[in-house]
């Protein structure tokens, strides 16, 4: 591994089945899209590099599985998120009211220490549909967002790569204004006693 | 790789723990997709999947993996199917198979062992993806892999199955009659082992690792052997001279095994040998699953970041259940995990090594990431943040770590957690001593050493304090590491973390000449200037009276030749003296020359040797011998009181010439004691 001086940012992507996650990663990692569906079967990985204010940053993109019956993967899967991106899709009233479950889910599971803060990112995908079938508007969603205390909100389209490069951008620069950097040596270590220390003989077999 | 046999073992509790009566829990998981990533793209992908219904989205070539909790037998990977072939009987045949100490059951799916665990299905994703799955416990015929401890009563069919049967009725199934039958009349087996014994029968003969001969004698072998020793063999008129004449190996031993069960004697087959050694490979993360390091893994950086993810998944799924993954193997390939939240590590290995060998590499690379960060520390940032990227932090410390692998590969006493002194006047090592004899001022002095050529020459510490061998490893790694660090005085904060893991020592380190160095170690922040005065008045005495000088002129004879000991074909051994926790071994030699596949091979075969005599991959007995023949050499490990022996020798040498150098070198070695070890480490 060469210089890691960049930042490595995990970013966990939420959302009901079908809505596209998987789609918008796709499009965002590997600039490709599919119209088949294949559901994700638990979790998904994918990196990619970016620069964010003059910042090489890693993100390391974690797709999920929307189906209930895939949800086992639980607090390890969500530990220590920088960012966290709740898909919905446009067409669908159904997936938008699940929002609020999957971001609860969420601070539940991942504990992040400042939960009030954490950054989110609310994607409306499948914009590309005629717009007799949307069933969210932008109004609706935004209100939301503004509701759960302002949460960036974009409409997107993984079919044609409408405002991915630009919801990602977001997503990186939000999770890395969060991921300051913690001082590790800030405060003295407890000084150590040699003398309070118990008596061992030489050569414990550690 | 394609025999598409290999084993996860798990355990809640872990290291494994020599148990004979005792539950274990154990994974069998036979796997296809190559684990880690080919790296074959700058992005790929993993899918970790959980599907509900067994097989629904399985092709042929998937990842099937199976997972049962075993009642008896710990869930080491020797027991693997392919490492059985590892390790044949010799020229003997087994009679008491209920006392192989070798683990059992990881093939034993095929007894009346009802708890066999259900099997998960996996669907792979075009390359460059993997996938893992695990059943859901809501699902019909199937059970959640770990979730239960009930028995799986209606289980599904398991590929175990198969597996194991086929290798019942192979190569072992003629054999079954004889270990059955004689496992009914062991007196040994204790009550509590009985039952699961005589229902373990089956299973027993079906995973083997070393296949010898191995009979009861009486408690214990040195009795033996001194009894042997008594009614005079080959080797008898050297008993006189030998220091209390108990630790003679006698031909005897070696010839009439049947009724010791402490003595193995094992081919290895030329098949099964390895003609590559594939550098390992290590990962280290976080518990979110960002990485921290990685070592010779060549592949992308985005490969390694999703691979670090999946590692994590991985450790994540069987953490859900409140149990550990230990190892996964497939093929020739092993990877063990190492969990020490909040880091992971995990290695990838196919040098057919020991499963604790992987893992004690791992345990190194995490101790020196303690000695930089302290373990208080790393608790507290990552209690603080627990997206926390480590990775920026340890920067600069690839050189370091990378350097600590190595050695921890190569080194004996990295493994037995020893030192190797310089060999030299145990004179000169006093009067080093006397003058490094702290004055009673410095009273938070934890250390004092003189190092020449990356070797302790003595070694001062307060008498209440042990010295921890591991700890000393680090520091000497860190020197070694660093030219910095030798040509200038230095005030080194460090974590000792097995002598405490909970804040950092100082380290004044100052080279007095090239290859020798004061180490001064204090608790005490402040005390630079103190110990820099301190350090004159040493100097000044260790140049008086000539002791630099004695000590410079002895580096260039520590190393020794094989040839010292006067034994025709003695190729190399390796001496632990258990009492001062420090060995003694000659160079190596030709074919044994630096990253050969030859020194590669005695090294695995002496960590096998080591984990045979000390039981350490949860095997019910330990040996106390334990002869190794191979196409190219044979090996000898001897456990006795005072020391462990390793021995390389040519694979002509009859049993009767290994053992008479076996005897050879112990009496050698206890010639030298005084020049080869430090006897008497100065307290203060």
């Amino acid at each position: 591994m060469a210089s890691r001086k960049k930042v490595l940012l995990k970013v966990i992507i939420l959302g009901d089945s079908g809505v596209g996650k998987t789609s918008l990663m796709n499009q965002y990692v590997n600039k490709r899209f599919s119209n088949q569906y294949k559901a994700t079967i638990g979790a998904d990985f994918l990196t990619r590099e970016l620069v964010v204010d003059d910042r090489v940053v890693t993100m390391q993109l974690w797709d999920t599985a929307g189906q209930e019956r895939f949800q086992s993967l639980g607090v390890a899967f969500y530990r220590g998120a920088d960012c966290c991106v709740l898909v919905y899709d446009v067409n669908s009233s159904k997936s938008f009211e699940a929002l609020d479950g999957w971001r609860d889910e969420f601070l539940v599971q991942a504990s992040p220490h400042d939960p009030e803060n954490f950054p989110f990112v609310v994607l409306g995908n499948k914009i590309d549909m005629e717009e007799s079938k949307r069933m969210v508007s932008q109004k609706r969603a935004m209100t939301w967002c503004q509701a759960k205390g302002n949460i960036p909100y974009f409409e997107t389209s993984a079919k044609e790569a409408i405002n991915v490069e630009q919801a990602f951008q977001t997503i990186a620069k939000n999770a890395l204004a969060q991921e300051a950097e913690t001082e590790l040596y800030n405060d003295y270590p407890d000084p150590i006693r040699i003398d309070s220390e118990n008596s061992q003989n030489y050569g414990c077999n550690c | 790789m394609s025999d598409g046999s290999s084993i996860i073992s798990s355990t809640a509790e872990q290291p494994p723990t020599v148990n004979p009566g005792g539950s274990g829990s154990g994974n069998v998981i036979t796997s296809k997709p190559s684990f880690p990533p080919t790296p074959s793209r700058t992005t790929s992908q993993l899918s970790i999947t959980s599907i509900g219904v067994q097989g629904h989205l399985s092709p042929p070539s998937s990842t099937t993996y199976s997972r049962r909790r075993r009642s008896h037998s710990n869930p080491s990977p020797s027991a693997e199917p392919n490492a059985k072939t590892d390790l044949t009987p010799n020229d003997i045949t087994p009679t008491k198979r209920h006392h192989n100490p070798r683990p059992k059951g990881l093939l034993n799916a095929s007894s009346s062992n009802s708890s066999l665990r259900s099997k998960p299905s996996v669907s792979t994703c075009t390359s460059p993806s993997y996938s893992f799955s695990r059943t859901n416990s809501s699902c019909d015929g199937t059970e959640t892999i770990s979730g239960s401890n009930t028995p799986n009563t209606g289980r599904a069919p398991n590929p175990f199955d198969l597996l194991s049967k086929g290798n019942n009725n192979g190569s072992n199934g003629s054999r079954h009659g004889t270990r059955s039958g004689s496992g009914s009349g062991s007196g040994s087996t204790t009550p509590t082992r009985k039952g699961k014994e005589r229902q373990n029968h089956e299973m027993e003969i079906n995973v083997i690792e070393v296949e010898g001969e191995l009979s009861l004698s009486t408690d214990d072998v040195r009795k033996g052997l001194r009894d042997l020793v008594r009614r005079n063999t080959v080797t008898a008129g050297e008993a006189g001279e030998d220091a209390d004449g108990q630790d003679q190996l006698t031909i005897e031993d070696m010839k009439d095994t049947k009724d010791d069960p402490h003595i193995l004697e094992s081919t290895e087959q030329n098949k099964t040998e390895i003609k590559e050694y594939t550098p390992r490979r290590y990962y280290v993360l976080t518990n979110a699953g960002k990485p921290v390091f990685s070592s010779q893994d060549k592949s992308s950086e985005d490969n390694i970041t999703n691979l670090m993810a999946i590692g994590s998944t991985l450790i994540s799924i069987f953490q859900e259940d409140d149990d550990k993954i230990r190892c996964i193997i497939k093929g020739k390939t092993r990877i063990g995990f190492l969990l020490k939240s909040p880091l992971y590590l995990f290695g990838v290995s196919d040098w057919g090594e020991p499963e604790h060998i992987l893992r004690s590499h791992l345990e190194y690379i995490h101790l020196h990431i303690l000695s930089v960060v302290s373990s208080t520390q790393l608790s507290r940032v990552f209690q603080r943040r627990s997206n926390y990227d480590l990775s920026r932090l340890l920067d600069g410390s690839e050189t370091f770590l990378n350097r600590l692998i190595e050695r921890s590969q190569y080194d004996f006493t990295y493994l037995t957690a020893t030192l190797q002194p310089l060999r030299m006047n145990p004179a000169t090592r006093d009067m080093a001593g006397a003058a490094l004899m702290p004055p009673s001022k410095f009273n938070d002095l934890l250390y004092v050493l003189l190092i020449a050529d990356g070797h302790i020459v003595t070694l001062l510490r307060p008498r209440k304090h042990a010295v921890h061998p591991s700890d000393l490893h680090l520091l000497l790694n860190t020197l070694a590491s660093s030219s910095t660090l030798r040509s200038s005085e230095t005030w080194l904060p460090i974590c000792f973390p097995k002598f405490n893991p909970a804040g950092f020592v100082h380290a004044y380190i100052s080279y007095v000449t090239e290859n020798v160095g004061l180490v001064f170690v204090s608790a005490d922040r402040e005390a630079f200037e103190d110990l820099r005065g301190w350090k004159s008045i040493v100097l000044d005495k260790l140049e008086h009276d000539k002791t630099l000088t004695r000590i410079t002129d002895a580096i260039p004879l520590h190393p020794y030749t094989v040839s010292a000991i006067g034994c025709p074909g003695l190729r190399h051994f390796i001496y632990k003296s258990r009492q001062y926790i420090q060995i003694t071994q000659p160079e190596w030699e030709a074919p044994y020359i630096e990253d050969s596949v030859d020194r590669k091979r005695l090294i695995t075969l002496y960590q096998k040797l080591h984990d045979a005599i000390h039981a350490r991959s949860g095997q019910s007995q330990s040996f106390k011998l334990v002869y190794i023949r191979t196409e190219h050499e044979a090996c000898l490990a001897w456990l006795t009181k005072p020391f462990e022996l390793y021995l390389t020798v040519s694979p002509q040498l009859s049993k009767s010439a290994v053992v008479a150098t076996a005897n050879s070198v112990a009496k050698w070695v206890l010639a030298e004691e005084g020049r080869v070890f430090l006897k008497d480490a100065p307290v203060f």
